[in-house]
């Protein structure tokens, strides 16, 4: 990391990983991402569980997202590990991040259960997040590293805004990509100025000469507006954000 | 000393739990005359159904429960989105992974008085001390918090003024505000000086066991 100190090079992992994650809304470019914050942040793996989120996951089968070995994957869910695995029951309900090792080994089951993650690889320590969202449903993030102790708390130490952060932009990108939810479609300023002048039969020189950006950002906005409203072309987009009654909000004339 | 208590925790707290919403329904309703719900001598509303974060003061010799205060997430139901929303602007949207609410801050009459030669209680800042500590442990930048006239003294004689967010408004008995709090090293150390407090208030935890390499 040449001349940053590990604090500021952690500075702009995070600001560039919150920016890649925004854009994206698949969910292969979200598990690439996911891959990627693992390797950025120096961790060994990360993982998202969504329960009830609706319009994504019913009753008893949560949504998983992680980069664990595919082997402890289908061994977690092929020996039904949801209902062993202590740190669900506990972190779903905790709005505190939750240390794993903090948690009491209750009994053999549960003992058995760490000594197999650790033999699959998923880590010495780990580290939970609750998700509550806006829906009533509720997640979880979790990070694993191999460190020592002494790193491990120095990761939290420094890092732990940053994954407050980046677990909820993952559960966003996860209901972006996966969920059947109606979400309000939002129109920024600048797509709503283009599309506004598009709507006026203006060309696209002609409105990146109005507001003073290049034909191409133009054109970009009015693709991004097109995708969120759902539209094949600009007359489409311009139809449907008049129904929607947020074409004009904030467009200043 | 402060005791916290998450969701996943509250049976093993059974009776601190209850003796906090039988002091929540004396000071809330009986004493401030707010419009909440008691039942059996206990406020309890339907956010406590949501696995808050409880924060408790409890004295050190005696275990017994002094005051306490409740945390939610932004981003899930809370009380200015879902019962005072009426208090920001219509654009205006509270909802942030590293910003929590508090609400139901409440204290035991007893240890509302002013410690010898201070304006404001131990317990008052026991727990703003203990709900930043909580706060920068677990990377939350900011606490948001619906409070009224009465409040707003106190969080300021205890060197944790509120920014005043929104616009007050009458709500009942009340004049309501919508404040945001900075949880950082700063004001953790401001509400010391006026309170007097050395060294953390939360209870020690039992250490994580050592992992084996």
């Amino acid at each position: 990391m040449n001349e940053l100190s590990p604090i500021e090079a952690f500075e702009s992992v995070f600001f560039d990983m919150v920016d890649e994650i925004d854009a994206v809304s698949s969910v292969a470019d979200g598990h690439m991402l996911l891959k990627a914050f693992v390797e950025r942040y120096g961790l060994k793996n990360a993982a998202y569980l969504g329960i009830n989120v609706p319009g994504l996951t019913d009753h008893n089968r949560p949504y998983i997202a992680v980069t664990y070995s595919d082997e402890w994957v289908h061994h977690y869910c092929s020996e039904n590990y949801f209902d062993i695995d202590p740190v669900l029951p506990s972190a779903l309900r905790s709005l505190l991040p939750l240390d794993w090792a903090t948690i009491e080994i209750a009994n053999r089951k549960v003992m058995n259960f760490f000594g197999e993650a650790r033999e699959f690889g998923v880590g010495r320590h780990g580290l939970s997040f609750p998700i509550r969202g806006r829906y009533g449903e509720t997640a979880l993030f979790s990070i694993t590293q191999d460190c020592t102790d002494r790193e491990w708390i120095n990761l939290r130490k420094h890092c732990m805004r940053d994954f407050q952060i980046l677990s909820f932009c993952f559960h966003e990108l996860i209901l972006r990509a996966e969920s059947q939810i109606f979400r309000p479609i939002q129109l920024s300023r600048r797509e709503r100025e283009c599309l506004f002048w598009a709507a006026k039969g203006k060309t696209f020189g002609e409105i990146a000469t109005i507001l003073t950006i290049s034909e191409r950002t133009v054109k970009f906005y009015l693709d991004v507006a097109r995708h969120k409203l759902g539209a094949m072309n600009i007359t489409e987009a311009v139809a449907k954000a008049v129904s929607m009654n947020i074409l004009f909000e904030g467009v200043k004339l | 000393m402060i005791v916290i208590i998450n969701g996943s925790e509250r049976d093993r707290y059974r009776g601190l739990i209850n003796d906090m919403h039988r002091q929540r329904a004396r000071v809330f309703k009986d004493r401030l005359g707010w419009d909440v719900e008691v039942r059996d001598g206990m406020e309890v509303d339907w956010l406590d159904d949501e696995n808050p974060l409880y924060l408790i003061s409890v004295d050190d010799e005696t275990g017994r429960l002094r005051g306490s205060l409740r945390l939610l997430p932004t981003t899930g139901p809370n009380m200015l989105r879902d019962i005072f929303s009426e208090l920001l602007p219509d654009d205006l949207v509270v909802e942030s992974a590293t910003i929590w609410e508090s609400s139901r801050f409440s204290m035991d009459p007893e240890a509302a008085v002013p410690l010898p030669g201070r304006a404001i209680s131990y317990v008052t800042g026991e727990l703003l001390a203990g709900l930043v500590e909580t706060g920068l442990n677990a990377g939350i930048t900011e606490i948001v918090s619906v409070f009224d006239t009465r409040m707003v003294r106190v969080l300021r004689m205890a060197g944790y003024p509120a920014e005043l967010i929104g616009t007050p408004r009458r709500i009942g008995v009340c004049m309501t505000y919508a404040g945001l709090f900075e949880v950082s090293d700063a004001a953790l150390a401001n509400i010391r000086a006026a309170c007097g407090i050395t060294g953390s208030v939360l209870q020690p935890q039992h250490t994580p066991r050592e992992v084996a390499a």
